[in-house]
């Protein structure tokens, strides 16, 4: 067998597994007088860029009765301006495209176009951020608000087993947590939105110094600060919006919700608070997260769906954010099993773990999976792009691959072990069962 | 800045509007000129042939640390007897199990050891498996790929697991309006007699009805590397892939005989426009598929029909997502798409509007070509539909199981059991294959 280096490239560059600490994504970083952060990773194997900019605004600093406001202004970021009434159209006109989403920390916008479009993506960018809230208009919210009401029924109101997920937030996490409502928000809070609060939002929000910049892919440096300078150095630099916080959190007391759902077979969910991104105990739990799901043999599945036949699938995930995350256990139940079972045979393993924590094979197996995915998953320039922006606004620096990486080399039985006993306590967790409802729709295919 | 071209379109929108420009704005206030495009040649692939017969296309990508074997083999649903829908489906499941060597526990440790993601499916002229790995596991990896594929054991006990998987997921597909209208559509527009008038995905009565000979069988004919072609993606050369492909792949091989001839799907029938409507009480949205006559894919004018799909809903700013969404608010998104196979395939469109759209509203903004405004006639069906169904595009039925949130960006997958926590401006992953 061919022993093959560690070389990256994909424009990234990883040294030899056992030199960890030279792994990183190429890059500078500079910051224009505004305040606006740039970053320039050039990659020029394909005659593509990437622009992505993040806003240090999500769901997390949405008030009460307002929920949603931080995706809905997404949505209106794409409305136009005086200079440019469309945002879309002169992009893909000339071969590019665009996506933004939200979550509760943060909101990314990115356009990705053929290598010479470096000028108009920027531009695009640069003008809306100096111009979209004079060209606010009450038909443009309310033409987006009847887009993202649909994207929550499409989403959620009409996607089997989702709808509980518009209940998880304010059950797991205390009232007035900003996590404790639903990144997509209620019919009725976007209802409520109007144009003024709109301009207030983005006035409040979207400021250079609140923003930073990743341009990627096939440019020459020089050039791309030149046009960043020209386009959005002369922005003013905005207020700088006041950090959301969340104060200390009691352990979550144990707590049950039952979901009626169209659905024909029952879920059960487990969730436990863990710890937030990037803090002690994320990893293990990740790492966790793949000794109980991940392959035939990982314990939930190899329990649950090889040997007793109670679920047709089980998952165990740790949802990292910046404030707080969750530890997630999910398993639909086969005909013919009630989700006590589920419930039983999942807790016989918690229990397992607890005491006796995963063997060092399950953790080599579940650090290696975990490996794969990750160069796997910065493998695209956009994904590259994101994950700078990512790491500077979770860790402060886009330099943090070396370090996101030894957090899973440096792993051991014992600290995982020590996660799971402090995290994943039976009488700290919200537990959902999510049911058909009523009785009028049997199973039209899984019942023998 | 360089405004040439630019000036002029700029001064236009100035006299429009009234630009509200100032304070030092000036480049904002000319959109920019662009220069010409640069030149792109795709990569092309070196393609070989392996002692079993297997095609073998080779893409050597320097420095890359990650290597990919893509198989595919003409073992789809299209293959699928009659009263046995779902045979494809489950046979590209078993592969992944027990082999004559091992248990499927210990064949899917083996995989994770190596860190190696290894999925398989069957989709409507071709099954697949794709192995993803870090190059430095490569050869092991691909030695356990060679024995997934030469000796599965199709074990009754596996068998019997996979296929209540597989039947606990058509149930799911009979709640979920989008999936249930795309398994609907084919089948309506096939015919039930057509190789893709079947569903991908089976049907309840077929997957029953498969037996374990059934299964054995079908990999036998089908499942041949002389059929077959292996992409292999990654800092290779030419001589260690082949090398490394004969090794580990070596042992399966095709029996003795003529391979069975591909399917050969006749043309789409002809027929009038007709409206099928399901009733899901409760739903807060209503599906649209629409499916018209589309293309083979070795049509040459499929160039040409892409860029008309292009038009009219394959980007985000084409006339159906303009016109649904855009301008009225109807739904989150609307599009087409062009689903060529081996035989004539369908040009689709599919929506999601809110209830009150669904009749005249949106009946208007249909492009009037074609004949579709005409919405009133044809069989209606309001009771629950017992769905013949329909293809799902080469994702596996049973969800597979999340990956590890890989970024802090958290993008959600179509098997999360969580909806995205994201908001997304449209809906993320793949666009359907044209």
């Amino acid at each position: 067998m061919r022993t093959l280096a560690w070389f990256f490239s994909l424009g990234l560059a990883l040294g030899p597994a056992a030199t960890a600490g030279e792994e990183r994504i190429p890059h500078e970083l500079y910051r224009l007088p505004n305040g606006l952060t740039v970053i320039l990773h050039e990659d020029h194997r394909l005659p593509l860029v990437v622009v992505d900019v993040w806003y240090r605004v999500g769901a997390k600093d949405e008030r009460p009765g307002r929920t949603g406001l931080a995706h809905l202004f997404e949505h209106l970021m794409f409305m136009g301006t005086a200079r440019a009434p469309s945002f879309d159209q002169p992009m893909e006109a000339v071969g590019g495209w665009n996506n933004a989403s939200t979550n509760e920390d943060r909101t990314n916008y990115f356009s990705v176009g053929p290598a010479h479009t470096l000028p108009l993506l920027l531009w695009l960018e640069a003008d809306r951020l100096e111009a979209l809230g004079r060209g606010m208009s009450p038909d443009k919210v309310g033409l987006q608000r009847d887009v993202v009401r649909n994207e929550l029924r499409q989403g959620y109101e009409n996607r089997p087993y989702s709808l509980a997920w518009l209940q998880i937030p304010g059950a797991l996490w205390p009232a007035g947590h900003p996590y404790a409502h639903p990144v997509i928000g209620s019919h009725a809070d976007l209802e409520a939105v109007d144009a003024d609060e709109v301009r207030a939002f983005f006035y409040r929000h979207y400021t250079p110094s609140n923003a930073s910049l990743v341009v990627a892919g096939d440019f020459e440096p020089g050039e791309a600060r030149r046009l960043v300078e020209a386009y959005f150095g002369p922005l003013p630099a905005g207020p700088a919006p006041e950090p959301v916080r969340a104060g200390e959190l009691a352990p979550l007391a144990a707590r049950r919700l039952t979901v009626p759902d169209r659905v024909p077979l029952p879920q059960l969910l487990m969730l436990w608070r863990s710890p937030a991104l990037y803090q002690p105990g994320d990893a293990e739990l990740d790492a966790l997260a793949g000794v109980l799901s991940q392959g035939k043999a990982s314990r939930l599945v190899r329990r649950l769906v090889q040997e007793e036949r109670l679920a047709s699938e089980v998952q165990a995930y740790q949802s990292s954010g910046l404030l707080g995350s969750s530890f997630v256990i999910a398993a639909k139940a086969l005909p013919g099993h009630a989700l006590s079972e589920l419930e039983a045979a999942i807790d016989g393993e918690l229990a397992a773990l607890r005491s006796s924590g995963p063997t060092a094979e399950e953790l080599e197996r579940a650090r290696n999976r975990r490996e794969t995915a990750f160069v796997r998953g910065l493998e695209p320039l956009f994904a590259r792009a994101d994950q700078l922006n990512a790491y500077l606004f979770y860790r402060g620096t886009p330099d943090y691959l070396a370090a996101d990486l030894a957090r899973y080399r440096g792993l051991e039985p014992a600290g995982v072990l020590a996660a799971a006993r402090q995290a994943l306590a039976p009488e700290w967790r919200l537990i959902v069962e999510i049911v058909p409802a009523g009785e009028a729709a049997p199973p039209a295919g899984g019942a023998p | 800045m360089s405004p040439r071209a630019g000036l002029g379109l700029s001064l236009a929108m100035c006299a429009l509007t009234g630009c509200a420009g100032g304070r030092g704005l000036s480049a904002l206030d000319e959109q920019p000129a662009l220069g010409e495009p640069r030149g792109f040649s795709p990569p092309a692939p070196l393609e070989r042939r392996l002692s079993t017969g297997l095609t073998v296309w080779l893409l050597q990508r320097p420095d890359l640390p990650l290597s990919t074997a893509l198989l595919l083999v003409p073992a789809g649903a299209a293959a699928d007897p009659a009263d046995r829908p779902g045979l494809a489906a489950l046979c590209a499941d078993m592969l992944d199990e027990s082999t004559q060597a091992r248990g499927a526990l210990e064949l899917s440790s083996a995989l994770e050891r190596l860190g190696a993601e290894l999925a398989l499916g069957a989709g409507r002229d071709y099954a697949w498996a794709q192995l993803g790995v870090l190059s430095r596991h490569l050869d092991p990896a691909l030695a356990l790929l060679g024995e997934a594929l030469a000796s599965p054991r199709f074990a009754p006990e596996d068998v019997e697991r996979v296929r209540g998987i597989r039947l606990s997921d058509l149930s799911q597909a009979m709640e979920d309006a989008p999936r249930l209208a795309t398994r609907l559509l084919g089948p309506l527009a096939y015919g039930a007699a057509h190789p893709y008038g079947r569903p991908d995905d089976g049907s309840p009565a077929g997957l029953r009805a498969i037996t374990r000979d059934e299964l054995v069988a079908f990999h036998r004919a089908r499942w041949r590397p002389d059929q077959a072609v292996l992409v292999l993606a990654g800092d290779l050369d030419e001589a260690t892939s082949l090398a490394l492909l004969e090794s580990r792949l070596g042992a399966w091989r095709a029996p003795p005989g003529q391979a069975l001839a591909p399917a050969a799907p006749a043309p789409l029938p002809a027929s009038s426009a007709r409206v099928w409507v399901v009733d899901l009480p409760g739903a807060s949205q209503t599906r649209i598929a629409l499916g018209v006559p589309g293309l083979r894919r070795a049509d040459p004018a499929l160039p040409l029909l892409a860029l008309a799909d292009s038009a009219l809903g394959g980007t985000f700013t084409s006339r159906l997502n303009q016109n649904l969404r855009e301008d009225k608010g109807y739904t989150y998104g609307a599009f087409s798409s062009l689903d060529p196979g081996a035989g004539q395939g369908l040009w689709l469109v599919h929506t999601s509007v809110d209830g009150e759209a669904t009749g005249g509203r949106c009946g208007s903004c249909w492009p009037s070509s074609g004949g579709s405004r005409r919405a009133a006639s044809a069989p209606r069906s309001s009771a629950r539909p017992r769905p013949p169904s329909a293809r799902r595009r080469s994702r596996r039925s049973p969800p597979r199981p999340r990956p590890w949130a890989s970024s802090p960006t958290r993008p959600s997958t179509a098997s999360a059991p969580a909806p995205s926590a994201c908001g997304w401006r449209r809906r993320p992953g793949p666009r359907p294959r044209s």
